[in-house]
């Protein structure tokens, strides 16, 4: 089973992510992309198991709004590690649409990138099966503080100190 | 100057720990070079033609003595005994060990310093008028803000990994602007509505590279408490729209001139709307905790010195009254002036400093001044705080070290990249042309000259800044020769402006003469010899220029 890091620890997972045009099986927690979402949405089958939304860093957070309500999870797809856009949608996700369920990094995601990702607001990593997870659960507690307010980690440690 | 607290300790050295663990996963294999790029990169480290280079951050250019003297340290013990300081007020080593790295910025940590995001695709190195806080036209200090401005960059999560690298300059100069705002991803200057009431204009999408673009006013008053959330707004809508699929329209001037200036301001105000309230409004107590450490120092209560400094330009020991021709500028507080020292050597390579020299400067700044040294984006440094008696020691001791040139502002003040010698990108050398430039005038005829400046880059990334040159030269490969084109024209002040290629490139071998023979058209066309070059070209336009180069160099 896939092993992946979850709210600071490393715990199995259960989720397999929908291919374009496959259709959502009966069972099982499952990432489907927007489309299939839609379809389902429109004509929902009795099924068990968890329906998560399955999107690319090239998401418009905005179109994806009306489909919040109806999925308990957002897997944002990193082609490559390289594409900044996906902390933007996290950090929009989070504040901007109130969205609380699980928010996962999936694709080229390596250690090195978790600690940012985390501060914009994903909870879940599933970390390159070539790298450590580990070394990734370790890189979350890479500062003690920061200079910026985020969505979770270390305080702001300005707004701190003007707070006492 | 700003002195850190616990919680910038703590930052500094946190991040010392992770890319001591980061390299040691690289120089095992567990991570690629490919992923590794990017965490060098925001930690200074760039491959360049024979070695990693290391670029120090000197935020807004200011160091203290205490600081200059560890550059000097790192020189000796990591590098070949000298140092370069770079057009954004930085400092770069350009034979530093991946395995000495970890140490070094340890070092660096010991005295406030690092080198975090100073290359990379993330916020860079917050710039400043090296003249901030003691300059006579600025309304406000610009160096708190730019202070602020760092720590928010610093880390910032969601703008690690933006489409491309991102500049911000600061300028609290209302009409002498030495920061260069106008050309850089925003430039901001402090403005005052009405009496009293200062806040930001922002300027943003200049910048320089292939596709040289002059910014635009985006917004023309920011209140401080929002200057945060209004950055944040921008870097948003450039993270989110800017291009990723090609790096050479990545940078926000693409954005921004693809949306237009009028819709961009719509996308930013849009955002900035859903934040302007929120946790980022700038607290009057954290400006004020900041502005503390940008107090004045100890000044003496001393006359007026502008009658002695205007004696001394024309004092009989002619070496003397020229330097303090070029190097000597008026300061805020009677008695005192500001210095510039030349790190343009006749012959030496612009910017680089020696060990020894930064210990020297060190040493002066603590003789005579308050201990602090600044590095200006044109690649000298700034003693900010002399007392004017104190110029001819300042000048003896300078040019003990040979850093008493008399050339700041000249012909043979040029700005120049590292070029074909060091930069993989180059197609042409920059540092030997500007070395044969500055070593074809005497001081004679750099006086004669006046102020002009020369920016030499070695290809169409511009990082020598050639296209806001008053005279800039790009070089281009032509089968495997070094030619160079001429533009005439530029400035990155507030007369800003882009030069115009005055016409076919020129072999290198003729670049020097071409341009001797631009200079001596200026003066046979200026009416006077209070007029500049700038102002020459302008009033004249390139006609005669192009006709003198030309006319006995066809390319």
């Amino acid at each position: 089973m896939r092993r992946i890091l979850r709210d600071r620890e490393i715990t199995d997972d259960t989720w397999t992510k929908l291919a374009p045009g496959e259709a959502i099986p009966a069972t099982g927690d499952v990432f489907v992309p927007l489309t299939e979402l839609h379809a389902w949405l429109a004509a929902p089958t009795p099924r068990e198991g968890r329906i998560g939304l399955l999107v690319g860093t090239e998401v418009e957070v905005e179109t994806i709004v009306d489909v919040l309500p109806h999925v308990v999870a957002v897997a944002i797809h990193y082609k490559s590690f390289r594409d900044g856009r996906g902390y933007t949608s996290a950090r929009l996700l989070r504040t901007r649409f109130g969205f609380r369920g699980e928010l996962r990094a999936v694709g080229d995601v390596l250690p090195d990138q978790v600690f940012y990702l985390w501060r914009c607001g994903f909870n879940a990593f599933e970390i390159r099966a070539d790298k450590s997870l580990e070394t990734a659960r370790r890189a979350l507690d890479t500062f003690s503080v920061a200079y910026q307010p985020a969505e979770a980690g270390p305080a702001w440690g300005r707004r701190r100190l003007l707070a006492s | 100057m700003y002195k850190y607290d616990d919680i910038d300790e703590r930052i500094v050295a946190e991040r010392v720990t992770q890319f001591r663990e980061q390299v040691a996963r690289r120089l095992s294999g567990e991570i690629s070079e490919d992923e590794f790029k990017p965490i060098r990169l925001q930690n200074g480290l760039y491959l360049q033609l024979h070695a990693y280079m290391l670029r120090v951050s000197i935020p807004y250019g200011l160091m203290s003595s205490d600081q200059l003297r560890m550059l000097a340290s790192i020189a000796r013990r990591y590098d070949r005994g000298y140092g370069h300081f770079s057009t954004r007020q930085n400092l770069q080593y350009n034979w530093i060990r991946l395995v000495d790295m970890p140490d070094i910025l340890a070092q660096l940590a010991s005295v406030e310093m690092h080198a975090i995001q100073t290359s990379g695709n993330c916020i860079r190195n917050v710039t400043a008028d090296h003249l901030a806080g003691v300059a006579r036209d600025e309304i406000e200090d610009p160096r708190p803000i730019a202070e602020i401005i760092r720590q928010w960059a610093t880390f910032h999560p969601e703008f690690a990994f933006l489409p491309r690298k991102f500049k911000i300059a600061l300028t609290g100069a209302p009409s002498n602007d030495r920061a260069a705002v106008r050309v850089h991803d925003i430039g901001i200057r402090i403005v005052e509505r009405a009496p009293g009431q200062r806040g930001f204009e922002i300027w943003v999408g200049g910048g320089l590279g292939r596709t040289p673009i002059i910014g635009e006013v985006v917004r023309d008053f920011v209140p401080r408490r929002d200057l945060l959330s209004y950055l944040e707004a921008i870097l948003r809508v450039y993270n989110r729209w800017g291009r990723r699929d090609n790096k050479f329209k990545a940078r926000i001037k693409i954005l921004v001139q693809a949306l237009g200036i009028a819709e961009f301001r719509k996308q930013v105000d849009a955002e900035w709307e859903l934040i302007k309230d929120g946790e980022l409004v700038l607290d009057d107590a954290e400006v004020e905790r900041v502005r503390a450490h940008f107090s004045p120092p100890a000044y003496e209560t001393l006359p007026s010195c502008d009658a002695g400094v205007a004696g001394k330009r024309l004092s009989p020991n002619r070496d003397f009254a020229r330097w303090v021709q070029t190097s000597v500028v008026a300061h805020k507080i009677p008695g005192y002036v500001a210095v510039l020292v030349s790190l343009k050597t006749p012959g030496a390579p612009p910017g680089d400093v020696t060990a020894e020299q930064m210990e020297a400067v060190a040493a002066l700044a603590d003789e005579v001044g308050f201990s602090q040294i600044v590095a200006t984006h044109t690649q000298n440094l700034v003693l900010p705080d002399v007392p004017a008696t104190k110029l001819e020691l300042v000048w003896e001791r300078l040019r003990a070290k040979g850093l008493a040139a008399p050339n700041v502002g000249t012909a043979a003040d040029i700005i120049a990249c590292p070029g074909l010698d060091y930069c993989t990108l180059a197609n042409a050398r920059s540092i030997p042309v500007a070395q044969r430039i500055a070593l074809r005038f005497d001081d004679e005829a750099l006086a004669r000259y006046g102020d002009v400046s020369i920016k030499i880059s070695g290809c169409i990334n511009a990082c020598g800044h050639h296209h806001v040159g008053n005279i800039g030269l790009l070089g281009i490969d032509k089968s495997g020769e070094e030619f160079y084109q001429l533009t005439l024209g530029g400035s990155p002040s507030d007369d800003v402006a882009i030069g115009k290629i005055l016409g076919p490139a020129i072999a290198s071998a003729d670049i020097v003469d071409a341009i001797e023979r631009v200079l001596e058209t200026y003066v046979e066309f200026r009416t006077s010899d209070r007029e500049s070059f700038l102002e020459t070209y302008r009033r004249v336009g390139p006609t005669p220029f192009k006709e003198s180069v030309y006319a006995t160099h066809p390319a």
